[in-house]
């Protein structure tokens, strides 16, 4: 089992510089690839691609067809258009498809419209300049003449009124006349958003001012927090704008379309209900290993690093089934970092699951700066190659990470380490691979192991209580 | 006590006098100085001795000319608590807050550190984030954490002097007849698990 290309590494001012990072964790003796599809053949085909130009060529003509049921008709010659987008799109697999999707939106708009005043309002992370590298990299200011912007959390406001009172949005990302809503599915911060209303998400997040987005985080309640982005969108400020819906469809197993509508609301049962199926077996699966060391080597703050469409984030929440809603308190969210504030005081001992167990070590090869991640290595026996533990000392969200952290020279003197303390033999990386896991031989041997028991417990057990959760019957 | 070691610096040459990085600092330690060089009228400066280098004003600058220096002598932020004195539990619990919880994130500030902070007669959210040193990380998530302690002691949030905050709203701003209208979001259970969890969680 050859192993799976990890996501190369980015030019950043959020990353160390691509030549210091001297190895890839996939490189070491012993790792293998694992694919999705092997472990679970119900999950879908993902689209087949050679590179990045067939891949705009697919996503366009997927695009296009979408847009043949897509009505367009409010938006009249010379009207202003937004399309809304969001970081995290430009970092699935390569941003390609993203990139494309929005394009042609573009395209066809002025087109069918007869508008040239299409504009980009690309909204941030933490990291505030990401954004701005992306549309750089993809040249999108050229391709929106001039009219494609970054919207941070901390500009200029809008007053947004919602059932519960004014709520805030950016200014910049609602200053036009429409909007269109461009976005993915991929279950990402799950821990956050439940698989409830997951689509709306960046109506609170993305485009919304830092008042929106912290009580989100801190100031709504683990499950309630998803009421936001709903409210919001069903302002009577967003509805008098809002004309469409695109997302890019992932799988773990890989790319797998485009879903566009101006109906949200059937779009977001839609790809509930998939997310549900796609997503269940494999979190599942990971849910199953009881040991192993984690390893993140990927150009993406550190909970977002990725592989087979799942994060780091979602393995160190698998001590619950985060699907599950009678679940309050999932083991990371900032509803419970808050509850720790040392590493060996947890204010609510015994009332909220503590970070996934299973998780001997981790080690950190490589990652983005720019997001708040001591409570890692506060809570996990953590390891960092040396260029990176560099990194995160320049970083003003984590200026006492490495107080808690391990440096180790290399990654292989890490990996050693990690598995020798940590009694175990199974190593997971979280590298981008498309489609799958680079891990260890005895992981993967476990993993393919318990993959038909896994199936069959989701479809017959949990797909069906958590679609009944939801509402839907299988 | 938190240490800064970077200070931001301006570069007077690509200043454009824009005023961005005035309206975005967390802790207001920028200002507009008057010129008579060029045509600009007013360009930015920073105070150094507020300056915690969050970053915020070097990512927002429109014109590129902030970038982040080392500081000749680091400096240390932060408000000592002795003891968790009966007005700090009675801030943060009228914050629903356990004094030692955690507010930012990024540096580690407690609600009791804040709620000190108030005492000492900090009165708005940047004169929090220079004493303490929370929201000079992300510059995000605790945002409505320091808000809920200033409200909690009964300090009415006045106007942002830039885009440094806008009002809030909270789970405990949501009325009870919302989870019968929206049930799948748990709004009722939600107060209750946090009610179990911090003292004064649910009035």
């Amino acid at each position: 089992m050859a192993t799976l290309k990890p996501t190369a590494a980015r030019a950043s001012v959020y990353a160390m510089k691509p030549e210091l990072l001297k190895k890839r964790t996939c490189e070491l003796p012993g790792i293998v690839g694992i694919r999705v599809k092997d472990l679970f053949p119900d999950l879908p085909d993902p689209i087949k691609t050679d590179g990045p130009e067939t891949t705009r060529k697919i996503f366009r003509e997927l695009t296009l067809k979408e847009l043949e049921h897509v009505d367009l008709s409010k938006i009249q010659p010379g009207d202003s258009v937004n399309l809304m987008c969001s970081h995290h799109g430009f970092t699935i697999y390569g941003g390609d498809a993203y990139v494309e999707m929005m394009k042609t939106l573009r395209d066809e708009i002025e087109k069918r419209c007869k508008t040239s005043d299409i504009r980009l309002r690309a909204g941030v992370g933490l990291r505030f300049q990401e954004t701005t590298e992306f549309i750089k990299k993809f040249k999108l200011d050229e391709y929106f003449n001039g009219k494609a912007k970054a919207v941070c959390p901390v500009d200029e406001g809008v007053p947004i009124e919602t059932e519960i009172g004014t709520v805030y949005g950016i200014k910049d990302a609602y200053d036009a006349k429409w909007i269109i809503h461009c976005h993915n599915n991929d279950i990402r911060e799950l821990h956050y958003h439940r698989q409830i209303n997951r689509i709306f998400k960046p109506f609170a997040m993305s485009y919304a001012r830092i008042e929106t987005r912290s009580a989100y985080h801190q100031s709504m309640g683990p499950r309630a927090a998803n009421l936001l982005p709903r409210l919001i969108f069903n302002s009577d400020f967003v509805q008098q704008k809002f004309i469409a819906s695109f997302i890019v469809e992932v799988a773990p197993t890989g790319m797998i379309g485009v879903s566009g509508t101006n109906d949200i609301y059937a779009q977001d049962r839609d790809l509930t209900v998939k997310n549900l199926n796609w997503y269940g077996k494999v979190l599942m699966l990971l849910e199953k290993i009881k040991d192993t060391v984690m390893v993140i080597d990927y150009p993406g703050p550190m909970p977002y690093t990725t592989s087979g469409g799942i994060l780091f984030g979602n393995f160190l929440n698998a001590t619950v089934d985060e699907f599950d809603l009678t679940q309050s308190f999932t083991p990371f969210t900032r509803y419970t970092d808050m509850l720790y504030p040392t590493p060996s005081v947890n204010l609510a001992f015994g009332k909220v699951p503590p970070p996934n167990p299973a998780i001997r070590s981790l080690v950190v090869n490589y990652a983005n700066k720019g997001y708040p991640g001591i409570f890692f290595a506060m809570q996990l026996p953590c390891i960092v190659v040396k260029e990176q533990a560099d990194t995160i000392r320049t970083c003003p969200q984590n200026q006492t990470f490495m107080n808690y952290a391990m440096e180790a020279e290399t990654i292989e003197k890490a990996i050693g380490f990690a598995k020798k303390s940590g009694r175990t033999q199974n190593v997971l990386i979280f590298d981008g691979a498309v489609g799958g896991f680079n891990v260890s031989e005895e992981l993967a041997e476990l993993m393919t192991k318990l993959a038909p028991e896994v199936s069959k417990e989701v479809d017959e057990v949990l797909l069906p209580k958590w679609l009944k959760q939801r509402g839907f019957k299988k | 006590m938190r240490t800064t070691k970077k200070i931001a610096e301006i570069n007077l040459d690509l200043c454009n006098g824009c005023t961005t990085c005035v309206k975005v600092c967390p802790v207001v330690a920028i200002k507009m100085e008057k010129t008579t060089e060029g045509k600009i009228k007013q360009k930015a400066k920073i105070d150094p001795k507020i300056c915690t280098a969050c970053t915020i004003c070097v990512a927002r600058c429109p014109q590129e000319a902030i970038k982040m220096s080392d500081r000749s002598e680091p400096i240390s932020v932060g408000v000592k608590v002795e003891k968790v004195t009966p007005e700090i539990e009675a801030i943060c619990t009228a914050a629903h807050m356990f004094p030692d919880q955690i507010i930012c994130y990024c540096n580690r500030v407690d609600a009791k550190e804040i709620a000190q902070a108030i005492i000492e007669g900090a009165k708005t959210p940047d004169e929090i984030s220079r004493r303490t040193g929370a929201r000079v990380g992300c510059g995000v998530l605790c945002h409505t954490g320091i808000i809920r302690l200033l409200k909690g002691a009964g300090i009415a949030l006045g106007k942002a002097p830039g885009y440094q905050w806008y009002d809030i709203k909270t789970i405990w701003d949501v009325p009870k007849e919302f989870s019968k209208k929206y049930p799948e979001f748990y709004v009722e259970e939600d107060k209750k698990a946090i009610a179990n969890i911090f003292p004064g969680g649910e009035k």
